[in-house]
């Protein structure tokens, strides 16, 4: 009961009422009375209704605008983290290629125009020289505005480099996206800042869509009537008459049901939409926003993500007629959908150009060229395919230790990491290409490979393939396969050698010849060489060198398994709980081609270990730096006897059991590396580095069968391709430090004079040369080959 | 590049214009210092434990790294930074700078100078070490390496390691050789 109808019925109640009918000119008073207040009373009533009603909708109208609101904030930030590779760094002086700088444009999404570099994103190239307009960036120490770079190259070095057409030292590119870490099935969507859409797209969309946008407060009152109006006369739904706010609000939050509820909530939505925000918030959300199709699980929004799921180009490289091709497409994404249907949404794209022709926006030479072109959409869309899947695979797991999946996954990170693109695509190649051939030549099937490059120095992962179909996710051998390492363990067995007191040397004798040796377990092991062979007594760089086994496990035993043993602890590659048995001397011992890399990584570092990462910094959605991965070094190894095994490893690339690799280069380079080989050839294994790069490269069958593979016949083939035509940074072993040369004999490593015929010159540690002359005469004596 | 091991024995920084940059560091250096962070708020204080005393030990022969303009760049940006009491910038920035020329001993060992400045005295040792080991061991550079390492043996309580360190750091000096 409302409020007047208790009044009405306590009157009706009162003694008043009662008392009237004593007189008879009480009567029509009575009814003129009882008149005045029904009528009172239905006013009343309305009154309270309406109150009711009123009261009932500033509820809902605030609610609404709370919900819009929220909504639109909440949307704003709900974005898939981004990730990106290492950004090009140009130095003048440094050495590249125009191939090399071409490919790291495109891998960042830059596209080569005819003439000039007009707009970020493009770039021109005249012979020798190249011009790009850079895109603005946030990086980690800064924002970097967008510029025009010009870049001259000579002799494969940067001769010349301006920004601004002003010379400057150096400059940073914005770097590639190389991927979105967003839940599977998600809705896909990528923010661009308003200013950073090309402005005829800005420009058509409100041609288009809603002409009087810079005027109507979110609802276009004369658009609507005449909608109305036109809907009426046709008696059918001919114009939709919704504004860009109402839009964006039904894209956001409402369900695209036609009812006239919905309307009516969309209305009082985009009302409060445009009195909380600005009319740039609104366009830039609705941008960003917009269902342009749906692409696996999950929808695609906003034209960003919808210039790369059509056309797999950045929406700054779009021309007008694909421009136009998106802007009608909003309408009606599925049945104007340019793949499943290209001659309506041709027919559509041509209203649309006609549009910005008829708004000023083209000229009528553009609007005719415009029409005549094609379509331009590829032919399956290209965003579906993750291109890097081993290397997000590391930075997802190197990011889980730091953050939870949802903040991963929707707060918009923006995650800056090592991948270097054209060092990726050289491995990727690697695998694709020559694969194949290694198994026809070798007459073998089923072989899979991965492989790990890292800068060296600061243990930044540079590239990494984990499957030989180089795109396809799953299984990460470069993680996960465990594997034999076989002779890749024997540096680090030499080094402690190297490192003994008193010192062995590299001219010290070691028996190669039958050795057995008693296991806790009562058995005898026996091991063999490669060949089958005995050679007897060697020099300590020969066994290295050729890959002695006999003589290399005598050696280890010599030394003692434990002292062995920790060493393989220090650097990861022999966890603490492992039994002690002989044959890990010959790498019976298994490891990742990732834990093979971080083992290898001091040694091209003077013996500073630092931990192998593949995410440098991670700034938070507003572009702040939320965290920094410090390169942290520690020494594990003495830069001295890593001076000498340095030296060894190179000569094993030039004449030992990897001296097919300068071959393979194309020149003779002075390169550290190492085959390995395991039991029954399962195994084939490369580790080669200069002073700058490290790569680990493993062959194999994933059912670990033998497959007739040695380090040297498959993974170094890879290696090389991987490595051919870049600059390599040499190991000048005469600068290696802490170490005194020597003319010796090389028959028996004595001391010796120059002119002697087995004369050669070999490095010493300080006071471990030999004190003792050879016999050997100037010229006389004939000697063997090194041994 | 072939800069990373080659040194000048003559004290003379190789491009002429790296003399303005060296100017201009100093020129801005001196400039932030006056709007820094009070030193006795830090209790490790860079300049004058490491690089004011590195100067006083490092008379004579001089032998200064090769470095791109570009790092050089850098490195001045970085010091700002660390003069401003940005700490992060600073080791973002020579970091940038490292990751270009790793094996730079100067870089190497403006890494363990920020070290020490945000306290990680852990890190500031195996930094002034590695760029000891891989620089000329001579001269201004060899004192700033073991001053750091005293400073930060010093924090981690190996007083004797620090007593050591400052020696060498006083043996670094080399007089320049008489010419006739």
């Amino acid at each position: 009961m409302s409020k007047a109808e208790r009044k009405v019925a306590r009157r009706k109640a009162s003694p008043k009422g009662r008392r009237a009918p004593r007189r008879m000119r009480a009567a029509t008073d009575q009814s003129r009375y009882l008149g005045h207040t029904l009528r009172a009373w239905l006013w009343r009533s309305l009154a309270g209704v309406c109150g009711v009603l009123l009261g009932v909708l500033v509820v809902w109208v605030v609610a609404l605008q709370h919900t819009v609101v929220g909504q639109f904030e909440l949307h704003r930030w709900d974005q898939p983290s981004l990730v990106f590779a290492r950004p090009l760094q140009i130095d003048r002086g440094m050495s590249m290629t125009m191939e090399q700088l071409e490919f790291e444009l495109q891998a960042a999404g830059y596209h080569r125009q005819i003439t000039a570099a007009n707009r970020p994103g493009q770039y021109a190239r005249n012979g020798d020289s190249l011009q790009a307009h850079a895109r603005e960036f946030v990086f980690a120490d800064g924002r970097q505005p967008a510029a025009p770079v010009q870049i001259r190259l000579s002799a494969e070095r940067v001769s010349e480099l301006r920004v601004d057409g002003k010379p400057v030292q150096q400059f940073r590119f914005d770097p590639a996206e190389i991927g979105s870490l967003r839940a599977s099935g998600a809705d896909d969507r990528k923010f661009m800042p308003l200013d950073s859409f090309p402005p005829l797209l800005v420009t058509a969309i409100q041609a288009v869509e809603d002409r009087q946008f810079k005027h109507h407060p979110g609802v276009d009152w004369h658009g609507l009537a005449r909608a109305v109006w036109v809907n009426l006369r046709h008696g059918e739904l001919r114009q939709g008459g919704s504004t860009i706010t109402q839009q964006l609000v039904r894209n956001i939050y409402l369900s695209h049901d036609r009812t006239l509820l919905r309307k009516l909530n969309e209305m009082i939505m985009a009302l409060a939409l445009e009195q909380h925000f600005s009319k740039r918030d609104i366009l830039e959300g609705y941008l960003n926003e917009v269902y342009l199709g749906q692409h696996g699980g999950g929808a695609v929004h906003g034209f960003p993500r919808a210039s790369e799921y059509y056309f797999g180009r950045a929406l700054s490289s779009l021309r007008a007629h694909e421009l136009a091709l998106l802007v009608g497409m909003v309408r009606g994404a599925s049945w104007y959908n340019p793949r499943r249907h290209p001659e309506r949404a041709r027919q559509r794209r041509d209203v649309v150009l006609q549009m910005m022709h008829d708004t000023g926006l083209l000229s009528a030479a553009e609007l005719a060229r415009a029409q005549t072109a094609d379509l331009g959409v590829t032919g399956s869309a290209e965003i579906g395919r993750v291109r890097y899947p081993a290397f997000l695979d590391l930075v997802r797991r190197q990011l889980r230790r730091d953050y939870s999946a949802t903040d991963l996954q929707q707060s918009g990170l923006r995650i800056m990491t090592t991948l270097d693109p054209y060092q990726q695509h050289r491995a990727e190649r690697a695998l694709q290409q020559q694969l194949p051939v290694i198994e026809r030549r070798l007459g073998s099937d089923g072989l899979q490979a991965a492989v790990v490059m890292l800068n060296a120095q600061t243990g930044d992962v540079m590239a990494l393939v984990g499957d030989r179909q180089t795109d396809r996710p799953g299984f990460n051998r470069a993680l996960d396969a465990s594997r034999q390492i076989g002779s890749i363990v024997k540096p680090f067995i030499y080094l402690q050698a190297w490192s003994a007191q008193p010192p062995y040397t590299l001219t010290s004798r070691i028996e190669d010849a039958p050795i057995s040796i008693r296991t806790d377990d009562g058995a005898t092991w026996q091991p063999a060489n490669f060949d089958r062979r005995a050679h007897g007594e060697v020099s300590l760089l020969t066994a290295l060198l050729r890959s002695y086994n006999q003589a290399t496990v005598r050696l280890g035993m010599q030394l003692g398994l434990p002292v062995v043993a920790s060493v393989l602890q220090e650097i990861g590659l022999l966890s603490a709980q492992a039994s002690l048995h002989p044959s890990l001397l010959l790498g019976a011992v298994e490891a990742t081609p990732l834990a093979v890399a971080a083992a290898y990584q001091p040694l091209a570092a003077n013996g500073y270990q630092t931990a192998v990462g593949a995410v440098r910094q991670v700034l938070t959605g507003e572009q702040r730096l939320r965290a920094n991965y410090p390169v942290r070094i520690r020494q594990v190894l003495p830069p001295e006897p890593l001076a000498l095994l340095n030296y060894a490893l190179t000569r094993v690339t030039a004449e030992g059991t990897a001296r097919g690799l300068s071959a393979a280069l194309g020149a003779r380079h002075s390169i550290a590396g190492k085959t390995g080989t395991s039991n029954d050839q399962r195994d084939s294994w490369f580790v080669g580095y200069d002073r700058q790069r490290l790569a680990v490269v493993w062959v194999g069958r994933d059912d670990n069968q033998a497959a007739a593979i040695t380090g040297a016949n498959a993974a170094l083939p890879l290696w090389a391709d991987m490595f051919a035509g870049q600059p390599l940074q040499d190991i000048d072993v005469q600068a290696l430090p802490g170490l005194y040369w020597y003319w010796v004999d090389q028959r028996n490593g004595l001391l010796s004079s120059a002119d002697c015929a087995s004369a050669t010159v070999l490095p010493f540690l300080a006071h471990s040369e030999p004190l003792a002359w050879s016999d050997c005469q100037g010229g006389l004596a004939g000697g063997d080959a090194v041994n | 590049m072939m800069s990373m091991q080659q040194y000048l024995a003559t004290g003379r920084p190789v491009w002429p214009q790296s003399v303005w940059l060296v100017i201009l560091a100093a020129l801005l250096a001196g400039c932030g210092t006056q709007q820094s962070v009070p030193i006795s708020d830090r209790s490790v204080n860079v300049d004058s434990q490491v690089r004011e005393a590195a100067v006083a030990d490092g008379q004579g022969l001089q032998i200064k790294p090769l470095q791109t303009p570009g790092v050089q760049q850098l490195l001045i940006d970085a010091e700002l930074a660390e003069q401003a009491g940005d700490l992060q910038q600073a080791t973002v920035l020579i970091e940038r700078a490292m990751r270009m020329q790793p094996k730079d001993p100067e870089i190497l060992q403006r890494m363990a100078e920020i070290k020490l400045a945000a306290e990680d005295f852990e890190q500031a040792l195996n930094y002034a070490a590695r760029s000891y080991d891989l620089g000329p061991r001579i001269g201004e550079l060899c004192s700033r390496n073991w001053h750091a390492i005293a400073v930060a043996r010093s924090n981690l309580d190996d007083a004797a390691g620090a007593a050591e360190a400052r020696q060498r750091a006083g043996e670094c000096a080399v007089r320049q050789a008489e010419r006739f």
